[in-house]
């Protein structure tokens, strides 16, 4: 006897999503075993990890219902329900981010349904009422703010909290980070190639836009978490040498800091999937990441130089008197 | 602000470096097209006379018999495998060995065979101590308010009660001559009616402020939650570490003095189909039809593991078998009429 189901699957037609961006809050980075466990945030399901070339560790995937509004630029706000995925991503033990996913399929259903529909496809949200995958792309990623919008931020930050409690952390990281948040959209399209920009907006927030097959979504997003990454890594060093040109006695500690925590990390292409490689190097070509961060760092290093200099003078300068 | 638009180059070969771990990998198992529960009983049923054991299973033969013809098995001949669930969890009485061969024998008389047979305990706590129950409390996702929910709330649920809506409640005073405005429960998947459910799922007794251990130690969990992992292990759903929660072990010819020292899934029948399965049936008195409604109301709130499912149904489609995506329709009952 057989049987089958009566409507065939739906492919979402838009993808959202959020990275937040952090330093985990411990003195010393942590050692691959203590990272595995500390991401292994569902009991009975370990993490997945990598080694070469920088330790990464991904926990397994969260989920969180969601009834609420996406932002348009006209109309009214879409209901969605269903629910988000998001999972921590813990980078050479020391940078970590929370990861937010919700696919979101237009035109399935017209009330909210049993709970279980929604639980036999985790990690898609429905939206009741009509709305265009452009308009949704759009408007999440301007990030207005209202009650009962969206908050995928949030989603990841929720994550990225799951570890303040680790045991294997010891709460005392030396350097003076923010949390940053990059947020994504792609328009899911199977007979389109992979076409799309970043934007940088003027409150700091990368965002990036994709026209994408859906089997390279995920590519997409670890690029995403690569990007949200690198932006960090790059604010935070600036930040330091800013902070240090500031605070006159403690510039050598900022610095020291920096260097220690940051200096030797910088490795976009470490995890970059095959396929983003080229949308990878055409933004380096446009936006220079890469070069900031080596112009950035080569400063902070004559810095320190410089101060140490000072400091040997100084010194000398006391026995000569 | 600044806009970045790359543009396609000519795209380098294939990766020559390849390195992803995967922490947890679901185990392929060897599967039935459908397990049976075969009636059940309280302890103190199972402690009194054999004729109402006997004329449950005489009840449920021909059910098990149509159970076993219906089973969807697409090419393949139909695999049933059948199983018990002992309710020793909340009684606990002494003589074990004497009640498995009396509900062996009597079973063996109405003509049903028992392939399989587990403890309501390890549905709590495995043999070798592991909480399994706890897998599950972790793998509930609470229905998100309406219009509410923008996925900021913490889904982990800690009251111990698991509802597929609103409760009734006084609403918001805003004139105290009217005191009593009463807001009716709400079931947020409602079809025009709401069937308002609100199911406990565990009660903790720990002090407040004890560590978990001790708060895992003294919890007790309900007949349905307990009733809700043993459907889930059936369907082969329940793992850890990508194996189920529950293992089988083969029947040694000897029943323990104690329930605690029996094994979690004991294959009493050498020649069974496997335990697990892609559908499972229970059959049992009406009196179960609440706690039933309440186990389908936690299925419904559980998260299972993509690779898990993906796998079962992998299988299911080789076999042509087409599986419901909703979990709790993988599971049916069939009621015995009349009394236990």
């Amino acid at each position: 006897m057989t049987r089958s189901d009566a409507s065939p699957p739906h492919q979402p037609q838009v993808v959202l999503g959020a990275v937040t961006t952090g330093l985990l809050n411990t003195s010393e980075p942590l050692p691959l075993d203590a990272a595995r466990q500390a991401l292994a945030l569902v009991p009975g399901v370990r993490a997945d990890w990598r080694q070469y070339p920088v330790e990464q560790v991904v926990s397994p995937d969260l989920y969180f219902g969601l009834d609420c509004r996406l932002s348009v630029g006209s109309g009214s706000q879409p209901r969605i329900i269903g629910t988000a995925r998001a999972r921590a991503v813990l980078t050479a033990g020391h940078f970590l981010q929370g990861s937010a996913r919700v696919d979101v399929l237009l035109g399935a259903s017209k009330r909210r349904m049993p709970w279980s529909h929604y639980m036999a496809r985790t990690g898609v949200a429905e939206a009741i009422n009509k709305a265009h995958p452009a308009d949704i792309v759009t408007g999440f990623l301007q990030d207005r703010p209202g009650k009962s919008l969206l908050d995928l931020g949030n989603t990841g930050a929720h994550v990225m909290s799951l570890l303040e409690e680790a045991p294997q952390i010891d709460k005392q990281a030396r350097l003076k980070t923010q949390t940053h948040k990059l947020l994504w959209a792609a328009h899911i399209q199977d007979d389109v190639e992979l076409d799309g920009h970043v934007e940088a907006g003027d409150d700091g927030v990368f965002r990036v836009q994709m026209s994408t097959p859906s089997e390279l979504l995920p590519d997409f997003m670890e690029m995403c978490e690569i990007l949200a990454l690198h932006h960090w890594l790059l604010v935070a060093l600036k930040n330091a040498f800013d902070r240090s040109s500031r605070t006159g006695l403690s510039a050598e500690r900022e610095l020291d800091a920096a260097l220690s925590y940051l200096g030797h990390v910088w490795n976009p292409k470490a995890h970059l999937p095959h396929a983003m490689r080229w949308f990878w190097d055409a933004l380096e070509d446009a936006a220079q990441l890469s070069w900031e961060w080596q112009t950035t760092l080569t400063r902070v290093r004559d810095k320190v130089s410089l101060l140490t200099r000072k400091a040997i003078e100084e010194t000398l300068l006391k026995e000569v008197l | 602000m600044v806009i970045y638009t790359p543009s396609r180059a000519g795209e380098p070969p294939e990766p020559v470096f390849r390195e992803h771990h995967r922490g947890t990998t679901a185990k392929e198992l060897s599967l039935s097209h459908l397990s049976v529960e075969v009636g059940h009983f309280y302890m103190e049923d199972l402690e009194n006379g054999e004729e109402p054991i006997l004329a449950q299973f005489e009840r449920l033969r021909p059910w098990l018999e149509a159970a076993k013809a219906s089973a969807a098995s697409g090419r393949s001949k139909p695999r049933v495998s059948t199983c018990y669930l002992i309710d020793d969890y909340f009684q606990s009485w002494p003589d074990a060995p004497e009640i498995m061969e009396k509900l062996l024998r009597l079973s063996r008389r109405a003509g049903v065979t028992i392939d399989y047979v587990a403890r309501e305990s390890a549905c709590a706590r495995r043999k070798d101590g592991f909480p399994v129950a706890e897998l599950l409390a972790t793998r509930l996702l609470e229905e998100p308010e309406p219009d509410q929910d923008t996925g900021a709330r913490p889904p982990a649920i800690t009251s111990g009660w698991l509802s597929n809506g609103r409760p009734a409640r006084e609403a918001t005073v805003l004139n105290t001559m009217e005191a009593h405005t009463w807001e009716a429960p709400l079931e947020y998947g409602k079809r025009n009616h709401s069937i308002y459910v609100d199911v406990e799922l565990w009660r903790d007794d720990a002090e407040p402020g004890a560590d978990r251990e001790d708060v895992l130690s003294r919890r007790q969990y309900s007949c349905p939650f307990l009733a809700a992992v043993w459907q889930l292990v059936r369907l082969g759903l329940l793992r850890k570490d990508g194996v189920p929660a529950l293992e089988v072990t083969d029947f040694d010819g000897e029943w323990k003095a104690e329930w605690s020292q029996f094994p979690d899934i004991i294959k009493v029948n050498p020649n069974a189909m496997p335990f697990y399965a892609y559908e499972s049936l229970s059959i049992m008195p009406q009196n179960f039809l609440p706690i039933e409604t309440a186990v389908r109301t936690i299925v419904d709130h559980f998260l299972y593991e993509q690779d898990v499912v993906a796998k079962l149904d992998g299988r299911a489609q080789q076999e042509n078998i087409a599986m419901p995506a909703i979990v709790s329709e993988r599971m049916s009952h069939h009621f015995l009429p009349g009394g236990k």
